[in-house]
């Protein structure tokens, strides 16, 4: 059964705080995000990306195992072009890998786990069934940008995930599903705004979800039949703030709905997001855990993933995240402007 | 913007840009980084085995870049980020390679200080960014602050 097999989180050191843009601007609005990571000026998608992938694969004859590479990212230094491929040069995968980029939703890191499981499974991709000896490599990173001072700007954080999946492993998959409608709300970018933009009335935005993400709690509930209270179910809300309210109003019990603590910690890096969350509970899971992970783009689209825990999942020392959540060198908002380009001279 | 980047120099230093990849001469053995059409030690032999360098090293020598000295196109980097370190890193294999040095927390660096290989932006030109590899510092409780 198709299975994650590793997984490495790649976190820039650098930190703004909440209490910061309080300073800067009277307010902060991050809906229980307490500081968020922040690429330096020469990071993007593609190279924090390649760190979290270079922390999980050091070894270039482990590189050479991987058939396939997933990479998920709304912001891709390239609006068109070929970040997966870029990718994969960094990393030294072999010539025949096939690579995927999947970009425009912030749910597409889990999108992409979702597809690089049915792959390992032969459910879809040009490959069929993995031998036993192929990986998948699922790279998700993310370093978005809004308008200075706008509400959505405040809450984005910078990160990568890499996971590693294989046709058996520590963490096989036992559901994954999703859900589709057209709704209005949520985030959105288009090219002649140049800048994410949002459908700002929270209480349309949390109707959405939540008919959104039903159908996928009844689906897992199905799938995991009487164990349903003992899995761990992570809505990967962009607010932490939300999520227990959320859990609540789709029938979750208290215990069983795991709080969004990497986002609360580093803010909300999008496509990463859900893997990022994912990870963390990995990282500690007892055998016999049963997972479930879900992730959305507004009220429009949902992926659903369930995973049981049946041994250590391979997290190498420098790509766990527990070590790297609390971060390095804290930035005044002044610094954190000019560092994200909002200062920059003009006229040159 | 007419693009003048050079297609195949550019693809060609793709592998060392990436991923560090030297020649090992095969007539004296001598890493030769960047690849050399001839080797630098012995000067004889133009054939090469293709090893990848692992990485890390040392700051064999470094200086401090301000705004007015920067390259052009650095210049948004520079907006971004001030003044930046230039380093003469020399590697664990033994080629030295001269290198931008990402200083965590901008502390300054130290001779004989540990690096590792990372990969950032470099500079964009005529809309193609450019990849490659810069150094960052690792064990700054160790330095004396010594200049380069």
């Amino acid at each position: 059964m198709a299975a994650i097999v590793g997984c490495a989180a790649y976190i820039p050191r650098w930190r703004i705080s909440a209490q910061e843009y309080v300073t800067a601007w009277g307010t902060f609005s991050g809906g229980g995000v307490r500081a968020k990571a922040v690429a330096d000026a020469d990071e993007d998608a593609v190279t924090m990306g390649w760190e979290a992938a270079r922390r999980l694969l050091p070894e270039a004859a482990d590189r050479r195992r991987v058939r396939a590479l997933y990479f998920a990212s709304t912001t891709p230094p390239y609006r068109v072009g070929t970040s997966a491929a870029t990718l994969a040069a960094m990393l030294g995968l072999r010539e025949d890998v096939s690579v995927y980029d999947l970009t425009t939703s912030r749910r597409s890191g889990l999108a992409a786990l979702r597809l690089a499981l049915q792959d390992a499974s032969g459910r879809t991709g040009a490959g069929g069934p993995a031998e036993a000896d192929d990986w998948i490599l699922v790279v998700a990173a993310e370093n978005p940008a809004a308008a200075p001072g706008s509400d959505l700007e405040h809450g984005l954080g910078h990160a990568a995930a890499a996971l590693l999946v294989g046709s058996r492993g520590p963490a096989p998959v036992i559901w994954d599903g999703g859900s589709t409608r057209e709704y209005l709300g949520g985030i959105f970018l288009r090219d002649e705004d140049g800048s994410l933009q949002q459908q700002a009335v929270s209480s349309y935005t949390d109707h959405g979800d939540e008919t959104l993400l039903r159908p996928l709690i009844t689906a897992l509930r199905g799938a995991c039949g009487d164990g349903f209270p003992r899995v761990a179910v992570m809505l990967a809300h962009r607010e932490p703030a939300r999520v227990a309210r959320l859990g609540a109003r789709l029938g979750l019990a208290e215990e069983q709905i795991r709080p969004c603590t990497v986002t609360a910690a580093i803010g909300d890096t999008g496509a990463a997001a859900a893997l990022l969350e994912l990870q963390l509970v990995l990282e500690t899971a007892a055998p016999g855990t049963h997972v479930a992970v879900l992730a959305w783009h507004g009220g429009a689209a949902a992926d659903g993933l369930a995973l049981r825990v049946t041994g250590p999942v391979l997290v190498p020392q420098d790509g766990a995240i527990s070590g790297q959540l609390e971060g390095g060198a804290q930035l005044t908002y002044v610094r954190y402007a000019r560092l994200q380009g909002y200062l920059a001279a003009r006229g040159r | 913007m007419g693009a003048h980047i050079s297609i195949p120099l550019y693809q060609r230093a793709i592998p060392q840009r990436y991923r560090l990849e030297a020649g090992r001469c095969r007539g004296c053995g001598h890493i030769n980084f960047p690849p050399k059409g001839v080797c630098a030690a012995c000067r004889k032999s133009a054939e090469f085995e293709p090893v990848s360098l692992n990485g890390r090293g040392r700051v064999h020598t470094f200086t401090r870049v301000s705004a007015m000295g920067a390259p052009p196109e650095f210049l948004q980097y520079v907006e971004r980020r001030g003044p930046y370190w230039v380093g003469i890193v020399e590697l664990e294999e033994g080629p030295r390679v001269v290198a931008q040095l990402v200083v965590p927390d901008d502390r300054q660096p130290y001779i004989g200080q540990p690096v590792r290989m990372v990969l950032r932006r470099l500079y964009e030109e005529d809309g193609v960014i450019r990849y490659g590899y810069k150094f960052e510092t690792l064990d700054h409780h160790a330095g004396d602050g010594t200049e380069g």
